[in-house]
C-alpha cells in the first residue's frame, strides 16, 4: 500500500497497482524505493484523486511489465508490414475496447470536474488513461468514437468551421476508408 | 486556508473556461490527449471536425502513417487528396506503399505517389511484388532522393539490372537504416559502366538483409552506393557470409548490434566485433545448436556484451539444458540479461530448463511481438 498526501491534506492508503497508473507516482516510488513516507501530490485535491485511483472492473491499460520488454502478446510476423504500422494495429487493439459500466460512470462528470481530473491526469502523467475516455462514445458499446458535436458539448467548444470545411476535412479523412 | 485556496483555483478555472474561446482543455493538453490515439482511430478523426485548433493536431497524426493497399484505388485516393490538400502533404512522416504482383495496381498510379513533393518524410516502406519496371524504378528513385529520409525498407524484385540500379542513382545520403529484401530474377553479372557515376553515398548506421535478396554482388561491388564503414546494427538471418566480405571489414569494428540465424552452417567468430552488446540468435534447434554456441564461445571474456537473446525454433529439453549449462557457464563482466524470445505460455513452460541462467538472475523471457532491428533503431535513434 502506499500513502498519498492530496492538496487538501487528506491522506490516501492506496494499492501501489493502482497508483503506478501515473507515471509520477510510479517514478517517485523507483526513486525512494519502499518506504512509509507519505507522498505529497499538491496538485491534486481529494475529490479528483477519488477519482483518478478508483479501481476500473473495465480492462486494464497498465502493460505487464516484464523486467525487460513489456507486452504480453504474440504477433505474427508479416513480411509484408511493416513494423511501426504493426505498432499502431497493436495499439488500437489495445485502446478500442469496450467501455465498462465504470468508465460511463467515470466520464459522467460536470465540466469543472472534467477540467480538474484532466489537470490532474496530466500532473500524474496518466495521460493515455483518462484521455481516450473523453472521447469514445460513453453511449454504446460498440467501440465507436464520441461524435465532434458532442466532443464540443463536453469541453464546451465553438464550432468555428464553415460547412464547407467541415465537408472537406470529412473527404480528406476518408482516403484509406475500404469501399 | 483550504477554503480560500480552493475558492482561488475555481475562479481560476471559470476564468480560463471564459478566455479559452470557451474550450476547457488547454491547446497543449489537447494535443497530449490526441497523441496517444492511435493514427487510424475513429476518434482521430472525430477530433479533426470538432474544431480548426483540433482539426490541425488530428490530421497531423492521421497523416502521420500513411499505407497504401494494394488496390489502384486507394492510390488514386490518395494522389487525388494530396493534390487538392497538399497542406497534408507535410504531415507524412512514414509511407508504406504496397504494389502486388497483379496487375490490378496501375504502374501509373503507384508511380504518381512516388513523385509528389513530400517534404517531412523520414521512413519509407516499399513492397513491390511485382518486377519493378525502369520506369517504377525512375519514379522510385524521387522518393529516395528525399533528403529527409531516415529509413528505407524495401521489397522488390527485379527483371533488368539498369531498373534495380536506377532506384539507387542520387538516393539520399541522409538514409541511416536499410532493410533490403530485393531479388534480381535473371540478370547477369554487374559491369561496372552499369553503374552511373555519383558521389553520393549512403552510409547507414543500421542494415538488414533477408535471406530472400541476392544482390550481394551488388553490394560487394565498389561502385555500390552503400558505404558500411558506420554499420552499428546488422541482421543478416542465414547470410552470415556477409561478415566475410571485405567491403564489410571496417564496420566489424563498429557494429554493437548482431542478429543472425543459427541455420547458418558456420558459426561466427565475434571476437572479431570488439564492440558488441547486442546479439540475438534465431532459428535455434536441436540440429543448429552447436553453431548457436560455438559462436558464444568465441566472445571474449572482456566483451563488453550487454544483451544475448536467444530465439529457439523448437524447444526440447536436450537444447534448452545445453545452453543454459554452457552460456551460465561463461562469464562476461556487462552481461544483465540472456532473453529467451517465446510467449509467455512457451517461457513458463521452459524457463525451469534455464535453472542456471534463472540463479544467475540472468534469464528473462522477450516478447515476441518486438521487432529486434526496429527495436535497436530505435535504440540508435535515442542516441542522438
Amino acid at each position: 500500500m502506499v500513502l498519498l498526501v492530496t492538496s487538501d491534506n487528506e491522506q490516501f492508503q492506496t494499492e501501489k497497482d493502482i497508483v503506478e497508473r501515473s507515471v509520477l507516482i510510479k517514478n517517485m516510488l523507483e526513486d525512494v524505493g519502499e518506504s512509509d513516507q507519505p507522498i505529497p501530490l499538491p496538485n491534486v485535491s481529494s475529490s479528483v484523486l477519488k477519482k483518478v485511483t478508483q479501481p476500473s472492473t473495465g480492462p486494464t491499460e497498465i502493460d505487464v511489465r516484464g523486467r525487460y520488454l513489456s507486452t504480453a502478446s504474440t504477433t505474427v510476423e508479416s513480411p509484408s508490414r511493416p513494423p511501426i504500422l504493426e505498432q499502431s494495429q497493436d495499439e488500437t487493439r489495445k485502446r478500442t475496447t469496450d467501455i465498462s459500466e465504470w468508465d460511463q460512470k467515470f466520464i459522467t462528470v460536470d465540466q469543472e470536474m472534467l477540467f480538474e481530473i484532466i489537470l490532474a491526469a496530466n500532473y500524474l502523467d496518466i495521460k493515455s488513461l483518462l484521455c481516450r475516455r473523453w472521447l469514445q462514445d460513453g453511449s454504446q458499446h460498440d467501440q465507436g468514437a464520441r461524435p465532434p458535436e458532442e466532443i464540443r458539448k463536453l469541453f464546451n467548444i465553438v464550432n468555428d468551421f464553415t460547412p464547407e470545411e467541415e465537408a472537406q476535412i470529412k473527404k480528406e479523412n476518408e482516403w484509406a476508408e475500404d469501399r | 486556508m483550504y477554503l480560500v485556496s480552493h475558492l482561488r483555483r475555481r475562479s481560476r478555472i471559470h476564468k480560463h473556461i471564459e478566455e479559452e474561446n470557451g474550450c476547457i482543455l488547454p491547446q497543449e493538453l489537447v494535443d497530449e490527449c490526441l497523441s496517444h490515439l492511435p493514427s487510424s482511430s475513429r476518434e482521430l478523426k472525430a477530433c479533426s471536425l470538432v474544431c480548426r485548433a483540433w482539426c490541425y493536431t488530428a490530421q497531423r497524426l492521421i497523416f502521420n502513417v500513411v499505407s497504401v493497399a494494394w488496390t489502384t484505388v486507394q492510390y488514386q485516393r490518395l494522389e487525388k487528396t494530396l493534390r487538392v490538400s497538399p497542406h497534408l502533404i507535410p504531415y507524412i512522416r512514414t509511407l508504406a506503399l504496397h504494389r502486388s504482383s497483379s496487375p490490378e495496381v496501375q504502374s501509373s498510379a503507384f508511380e504518381k505517389i512516388c513523385t509528389l513533393p513530400f517534404t517531412h518524410l523520414e521512413n519509407v516502406y516499399i513492397f513491390h511484388h511485382s518486377d519493378v519496371t525502369l520506369q517504377s524504378a525512375k519514379a522510385m528513385r524521387r522518393l529516395l532522393s528525399l533528403p529527409t529520409l531516415r529509413l528505407l525498407d524495401i521489397q522488390c524484385t527485379f527483371e533488368e539490372s539498369p531498373a534495380f540500379l536506377a532506384i539507387w542513382d542520387g538516393c539520399s545520403p541522409s538514409i541511416r537504416h536499410l532493410h533490403l529484401r530485393c531479388r534480381k530474377r535473371s540478370f547477369g553479372p554487374l559491369r561496372a559502366k552499369q553503374f552511373s557515376v555519383s558521389s553520393v553515398r549512403i552510409v547507414p548506421e543500421s542494415l538488414k538483409i533477408d535471406l530472400s535478396s541476392n544482390i550481394d554482388e551488388w553490394l560487394n561491388h565498389n561502385q555500390c552506393p552503400i558505404d558500411f564503414s558506420r554499420l552499428a546494427v546488422l541482421a543478416v538471418d542465414a547470410h552470415t557470409a556477409v561478415l566475410s566480405w571485405p567491403r564489410m571489414a571496417p564496420s566489424l569494428r563498429t557494429l554493437e548490434a548482431l542478429n543472425f540465424s543459427s541455420r547458418g552452417k558456420d558459426s561466427i567468430d565475434l571476437s572479431l566485433l570488439p564492440n558488441l552488446l547486442f546479439l540475438r540468435i534465431d532459428s535455434i534447434s536441436w540440429l543448429s545448436v552447436q553453431v548457436a554456441l560455438d559462436t558464444i564461445a568465441t566472445i571474449p571474456a572482456s566483451s563488453r556484451i550487454h544483451e544475448i537473446i536467444l530465439c529457439i525454433a523448437t524447444p526440447e529439453a536436450p537444447v534448452c539444458d545445453q545452453l543454459d549449462a554452457e552460456i551460465s557457464g561463461l562469464s562476461f563482466p556487462y552481461l544483465s540479461c540472456v532473453g529467451l524470445e517465446m510467449p509467455i505460455p512457451d517461457y513458463n513452460r521452459w524457463a525451469p530448463h534455464f535453472s542456471r541462467l534463472c540463479f544467475k538472475d540472468l534469464l528473462v523471457r522477450t516478447s515476441t511481438g518486438n521487432d529486434w532491428f526496429e527495436t535497436q533503431i530505435h535504440r540508435r535513434n535515442a542516441l542522438h
